[in-house]
């Protein structure tokens, strides 16, 4: 009998073991003096965890010192880790793991945090970064465009975009399509804007936010839309071997200036006098021609 | 006596005019046309034709037999229109020209030698539609 109670008790066990449970991660909080805390969101495989029983946990040299399940946030209709974390000291270096539930699998976080005294981490719209493997931090708008619109020019100056367009184009009402970071996200105040799929008044700047995948950066950006003033004509000559060519431009306004660029890069700038500029002596290349909002593109060949 | 000298200088000139033995020439013919710059220097393959460069037609010529030289007049033509050369013994000369935009040809009339050049204008502006 006493046998049958040990085999039985060592089946239980091995049963217990084959089939993984929730990793018994615990800290003694009475331990610790300080806290640190953290509103993070959880990410494995590209995927956000969104299971009450998934869990984080904070390490320092494989003590725990702090976990916490996932929590529903109705708001947000997403998942996070409140997290606490406890430390007797600033600067310990802090760990992270994540135990998918779904899956049944503890995962290690790259990414290593200092303990700081009182120190927050993450809200519900910037949230603190757990994820196997780390996400992109990107924060960048690579592409930016409107839909059905034909731009005159655009160019990206830091975090500031200019775009072109003909006058008749209502401004009012328009549809951004844009391109950005891996696995970013486009804010206008705190309203997610999905791309091609938004209606926008761009007759002011328009100020961005886009934040990166893993939600650490928050990167403001600044979209102007110009509408083209004054009507203008474009003229070329090709260059042969003894000079180079030239484009000349007439417009209807005087005192503009006129840009003339080649591979994003200003080769040259002039003013409208008289109605015309004149831009001579050009070696091969494509050239854009920039005056009061209109822009033409411009081959120069070599004539043989 | 009138007739008498009359008569002798008839007869010097039969002698010193007709009874003269056949004299020899040295015959002229061209042998080339070519482009050349106006200092006579050649304009290699793939020069680039200014058009504020000095150009000149150039006809060399050469001779045979012996004797005074034939003096001979080449009619060639640049771009069809006629001109001529005259040539009091062999060697080169040169012509000025002015080339054309496109292709210059200068050609001698009567044996068909010929010379090729282009020139290519930058021409006007062109509206870029």
């Amino acid at each position: 009998m006493k046998n049958y109670i040990y085999s039985t008790l060592v089946l239980f066990f091995i049963v217990i073991n084959a089939y993984s449970q929730s990793p018994s991660w615990s800290v003694n909080e009475n331990n610790f003096q300080y806290t640190m805390s953290f509103v993070a969101f959880v990410n494995v495989n590209g995927t956000n965890l969104s299971n009450v029983n998934d869990k984080v946990a904070a390490f320092v040299n494989g003590e725990c010192r702090g976990v916490t399940n996932l929590t529903y946030i109705a708001s947000e209709d997403s998942y996070y880790a409140y997290l606490t974390v406890f430390s007797n000291e600033n600067s310990e270096a802090l760990n992270f793991k994540i135990y998918d539930s779904e899956n049944d699998e503890v995962k290690d976080v790259a990414k290593t945090i200092n303990f700081e005294i009182n120190e927050h981490y993450g809200n519900l719209f910037q949230a603190f970064s757990l994820a196997n493997p780390a996400l992109n931090n990107d924060a960048e708008i690579t592409d930016f465009n409107f839909n059905g619109i034909d731009l005159n020019d655009i160019s990206f100056t830091g975090s500031q975009i200019r775009i072109d367009l003909n006058n008749s184009v209502n401004v009012t009402n328009l549809n951004a399509v844009y391109t950005l970071s891996s696995g970013a996200k486009l804010y206008l105040g705190t309203e997610n804007q999905a791309s091609g799929n938004n209606s926008i008044d761009f007759s002011n700047p328009i100020q961005f936010q886009v934040l990166s995948e893993d939600q650490s950066v928050l990167k403001q950006w600044e979209v102007v839309v110009n509408l083209s003033e004054g009507v203008a004509t474009y003229y070329k000559k090709e260059a042969v071997c003894y000079e180079g060519g030239a484009i000349k431009v007439l417009y209807t306004e005087n005192s503009y200036e006129v840009v003339l660029s080649k591979e994003n890069t200003t080769y040259a700038t002039q003013t409208i006098t008289n109605g015309q500029a004149v831009f001579t002596n050009l070696e091969v290349g494509t050239y854009k021609v920039k005056v009061g909002g209109n822009v033409k593109e411009i081959e120069i060949n070599l004539k043989e | 006596m009138k007739l008498k000298v009359y008569t002798f200088f008839l007869v010097f000139l039969v002698v010193f005019v007709s009874c003269s033995k056949d004299e020899d020439f040295k015959t002229i013919s061209p042998a080339n046309i070519s482009f050349v710059h106006q200092d006579g220097t050649e304009i290699p393959i793939n020069e680039c034709i200014n058009p504020n460069g000095k150009y000149a037609v150039r006809i060399k010529t050469t001779s045979q037999g012996s004797g005074k030289y034939k003096v001979i007049s080449v009619d060639y033509t640049v771009n069809g229109f006629l001109k001529t050369m005259t040539f009091l013994k062999e060697g080169t000369q040169l012509n000025p020209v002015t080339l054309i935009d496109g292709l210059n040809t200068a050609q001698i009339v009567e044996s068909g030698y010929s010379s090729n050049i282009y020139f290519t204008a930058q021409g006007e502006f062109e509206l870029v539609e």
